[in-house]
């Protein structure tokens, strides 16, 4: 799989989460979403997750991308954590 | 002496005052001691791209990228230079690189989606899923709502497009473009004078821009106030708009002003720009309107050998005279005069098609008289561009929309000549006199049909390009299907590419493939590989199978399949001379396993219109494989 098709996947999960709180019609905490979207997720590193980011503001996904929740506009937004290795561009 | 840090903060705040040229020459002796200093191959690339050298630009700007892979600036001003030098699909990629190494990216999501959404839909989905991830990024950004909002309304989505424009307005109101896009969704949808104050307002900011008052004409036109309209157009052309000319023309048309319509067109024909396509027509429908036929012939046939805007015009001249060939009862000169043509131009499929519909006729010996409108009093309705605009299916699935509206609008349709109109059972009145135009008609014609719409539905217009039905709901499939049945004397050469491959199988799969002007406008492509995987799983489940390929392209599409051994029209029969493409249709309304090409109109009324089929598919462009294709819901 390729670096863009993680960064697609990564954001299908944060449209999925802004589905469920959408879809729930009330304000939802980060513990239910991560409860009801993100653990489920095969893509979630729950391990390093729980370690690093106990509230569930920052999900860490097993490719170098994650998910960090922006209070301001109630939305996940993705992020790299990890090194991705641009110099053969066929990696993209 | 300064620091290579020193020297590059010096240059680079010369570059971010607008010192280009100073800028540049303390990034090339930076260079010039660094070759390999990446932030100084990646600027100089930028003041090269400021300079419009986009070869340059490229070069460097990739150099540093090679050098440098994770400088999310560099790879986000290569793909902006990429794409200003035409090269999309690497700025494409590009883009995605910088998304890989920052997926919240916003410039790269706003860029992608702006650069990615191609003709007929191709790349659209994809386009509006990246515009709505940069507006969920930065929601502030007017530009984006707007970008977002001109795909949305490509999209039918013309509610939600709407939505963006205003939003867009509340974050920017002086934001002109927005006014333009939202003035002409609003219009789209009906809201004639919303959309005429929002178009206003456009032009209050920047009245000199002509695609604003071209807006606005399309909007007068539309409410049929053709005065105001030819100002508008007039205004656009006279500030540098080219398609305004084609569009004064028109109106003066309509108006019946012939003399000055054919005074714009003595000034326009020469200029660059000029849509001379369109013009030709207007000028052949003034000379035959005036009874000048032999003047037609001669004029058109020197035009033929005359450059306009900067290029010949033969299929357009050819065109005329065929026209006028078959006006005068000899369709045989008509076919013959353009038959070594290949053109994508409508005007010249229809006087050809019609052409050879009408030697069958006569060949066959019968005689065929389209009725005039038997009750005057009632309203009517009709569309001259079923006979210039589009082609064989396009023009059918307006037909579509039209009729439903006629019928439920209580109105008489009143049709031109058209291939359709031709080639199937069809009887409607040919048209009694001119009727005002009515552009953009498609939501409200559709609305109406429906029963969404509850505005004024217009009566006593020419629902001018009107396209085609939304959605095909079930309930109307059975009186869709009783309009068009092929004329039973065209039997002859319809029926025999049918019995001959129901002689060699008992379950016909017809596939079609669109190629042709498809690669040309960058329509989605059918992958042949995707119909053969397809194939593969499928032909050992069927019984006798027969496979039939119908192709603007054989030569091209017909090896891919080999080992299904297809039949094409030229093996299953005689083929019907110029009307090759009717033999194929009728084929794909008969066969037992449809395949659509993707985004083709032609094949998937074929399916609609197909009793006998147990399966209909089309490809599946997200994934590449196949799907089912359900033509009414």
């Amino acid at each position: 799989m390729g670096y863009y098709d993680m960064v697609e996947s990564c954001w299908q999960l944060s449209d999925a989460a802004l589905d469920y709180v959408k879809k729930a019609g009330r304000s939802v905490e980060a513990s239910e979403v991560w409860e009801k979207v993100f653990a489920p997720s095969p893509l979630v590193d729950h391990e390093r997750t729980l370690r690093e980011s106990p509230l569930h503001d920052k999900i860490f996904l097993k490719s170098p991308y994650g998910l960090q929740y922006r209070p301001d506009h109630k939305d996940w937004v993705p992020f790299r954590h990890g090194p991705v290795d641009l110099s053969n561009e066929n990696n993209i | 002496m300064k620091t290579i840090s020193e020297r590059l903060a010096t240059a680079l705040a010369d570059h971010r005052d607008g010192h280009i040229d100073r800028a540049a020459d303390a990034y090339r002796q930076m260079l010039k001691a660094d070759p390999n200093n990446v932030d100084a191959l990646h600027l100089l690339g930028l003041t090269e791209l400021q300079a419009g050298r986009t070869d340059q630009a490229v070069a460097l700007m990739a150099r540093a990228v090679q050098l440098a892979p994770w400088m999310v600036e560099a790879r986000l001003n290569l793909a902006n230079a990429l794409s200003q030098r035409g090269d999309r699909d690497n700025a494409l990629a590009m883009w995605r690189s910088v998304l890989a190494l920052d997926p919240s990216n916003t410039a790269a999501w706003h860029a992608l989606g702006a650069a990615s959404a191609g003709h007929g839909g191709a790349g659209r989905a994809g386009a509006i899923r990246a515009l709505r991830r940069a507006a969920r990024l930065e929601p502030t950004r007017a530009e984006i709502h707007h970008d977002l909002g001109l795909l949305l309304r490509q999209d039918d989505q013309n509610e939600e497009a709407i939505a963006c424009q205003r939003q867009a307005l509340s974050l920017q109101p002086g934001m002109l473009s927005a006014w333009m896009s939202l003035g002409n969704a609003l219009l789209e949808k009906g809201e004639v004078l919303e959309a005429e104050t929002a178009l206003k307002r456009a032009i209050c900011l920047a009245p000199h821009r002509p695609e604003i008052w071209f807006n606005l004409g399309n909007l007068h036109y539309r409410n049929a106030n053709l005065e105001m309209a030819l100002t508008c157009y007039r205004r656009s052309a006279a500030l540098g708009l080219a398609a305004a000319r084609a569009r004064v023309v028109a109106t003066l048309v309509d108006l019946r002003r012939d003399g000055e319509a054919e005074v714009a067109l003595v000034a326009y024909l020469p200029l660059d720009g000029t849509d001379v396509s369109t013009c030709l027509e207007y000028l052949y429908l003034l000379l035959v309107r005036g009874d000048r036929q032999s003047e037609a012939r001669s004029l058109f046939s020197r035009l033929e050998t005359v450059p306009m805007a900067g290029r010949l015009y033969p299929v357009e001249c050819r065109t005329a005279l065929s026209a006028l060939d078959l006006a005068d009862g000899d369709p045989a000169k008509a076919v013959a005069r353009l038959e070594n043509l290949r053109s994508d131009n409508c005007w010249m499929f229809t006087v050809r098609s019609l052409a050879a519909l009408e030697r069958t006729r006569r060949q066959q010996g019968w005689h065929w008289h389209r009725p005039s409108n038997h009750d005057p009093t009632r309203p009517r309705l009709t569309s001259t561009t079923l006979g210039n605009r589009g082609r064989f299916a396009h023009n059918v699935l307006e037909y579509v929309l039209l009729r439903l509206y006629a019928q439920q609008r209580g109105c008489i349709l009143e049709t031109p000549d058209w291939v359709g109109g031709a080639y199937f059972e069809l009887d409607d009145p040919v048209p009694s006199g001119p009727l005002p135009p009515w552009p953009f008609g498609r939501r409200i014609l559709n609305g109406f049909v429906t029963g969404h719409y509850q505005g004024e539905a217009p009566v006593d217009r020419d629902a001018l390009s009107p396209l085609f039905l939304y959605d095909y709901p079930l309930a109307l499939r059975d009186r869709v299907r009783s309009w068009l049945r092929p004329r039973r004397q065209w039997a002859p050469w319809i029926d025999p590419p049918v019995n001959a491959l129901r002689a060699v199988g008992k379950t016909i799969v017809a596939i079609h493939i669109r190629r042709g002007d498809f690669l040309q406008y960058g329509y989605p492509i059918t992958e042949t590989q995707s119909y053969v995987d397809w194939l593969r799983r499928l032909w050992p489940t069927l019984d006798k199978p027969v496979l039939y390929l119908a192709s603007d392209d054989i030569p091209g599409v017909r090896a891919a399949f080999r080992e299904f051994r297809p039949v094409t029209l030229h093996d299953a029969g005689p083929a019907w001379p110029g009307l090759e493409f009717l033999q194929d249709f009728h084929v794909l309304t008969q066969a037992d396993i449809v395949g659509i090409s993707a985004a083709s109109g032609f094949s998937q009324l074929a399916a609609r219109l197909n009793k006998n089929a147990v399966l209909c598919v089309e490809p599946d462009l997200a994934t590449g494989g196949i799907k089912p294709f359900v033509g009414w819901v």
